[in-house]
């Protein structure tokens, strides 16, 4: 359970990923996150929302298909530190940084 | 043997005459021991003392704001990244309430099929606004 990627090499959003690439998500898929925020802040029906949601679903999960491309090794550690530490971002600061010295923030 | 015989002297009379052996003080008497009292007026005065606690307290209360400083800032980062993942677990949980939802109406249309005027699904609240289904649970599976 603490392997960042499924049969067919795509991350898996758990929790350990989805922290671990936080930073990245909420730089790069900003547009896609704040308007499906306002579209649920207008009608929190699910079925209106769908569409602005598999614009949200598309872009993390392509985010996070690039990051473990581009710094597999990195990413695996920062993933397997968050999954043993319980998302605490203090403890995996060594992590961390390998982590954004590879694939940065920009 | 006796006392008398141990610690005779020559000539003794009686045992009343028999020389002393008892403790006393050395010769000259005992040292003199001080009594009086003794409190020095030395060491730092009031106000010195008055300025050290309270220059004390003021660099542990700043002590205090820098390290909440640095606490509210592990909070923010924890904060931002809760953020920046709601919306993906919304939209998948949204993805999998309405195709659990569309079960459930149909399953309502079968049941209430003979029932006539029934409306199926959605006959809830008349605010106009979505509420959640109220079932008392919200994933059965899962509790």
């Amino acid at each position: 359970m603490s392997s960042a990627v499924d049969a067919t090499g795509n991350p898996i959003p758990t929790s350990a990923v989805l922290t671990a690439s936080a930073k990245h998500i909420g730089l790069r898929c900003m547009p896609e996150n704040v308007a499906f925020l306002k579209c649920k802040k207008n009608d929190p029906n699910p079925e209106k929302c769908l569409e602005k949601g598999r614009d949200v679903t598309r872009c993390v999960l392509g985010l996070l298909k690039d990051l473990h491309q581009k710094c597999q090794k990195e990413m695996d550690d920062y993933v397997g530190c968050m999954y043993y530490y319980t998302n605490e971002f203090d403890l995996c600061r060594k992590e961390q940084e390998a982590f954004e010295k590879v694939c940065p923030l920009k | 043997m006796t006392e008398a015989m141990i610690r005779k002297k020559p000539g003794m009379a009686s045992v009343k005459d028999m020389p002393l052996l008892q403790d006393g003080p050395p010769p000259g008497g005992f040292p003199p021991v001080r009594y009086a009292r003794r409190i020095s007026n030395t060491g730092p005065s009031a106000m010195a003392i008055f300025l050290a606690v309270s220059g004390a307290f003021a660099w542990g209360m700043y002590q205090v704001g820098q390290g909440n400083k640095i606490r509210r800032a592990l909070k923010e980062e924890k904060y931002a990244a809760r953020r920046a993942i709601l919306p993906i677990l919304q939209a998948e949980e949204d993805e999998r309430f309405v195709s659990e939802w569309k079960k459930y109406l149909d399953y309502e249309a079968d049941v209430m099929k003979d029932v006539p005027g029934w409306k199926v699904g959605e006959n809830v609240y008349n605010s106009g606004r979505w509420m959640p289904p109220a079932t008392g649970e919200l994933r059965p599976d899962v509790w």
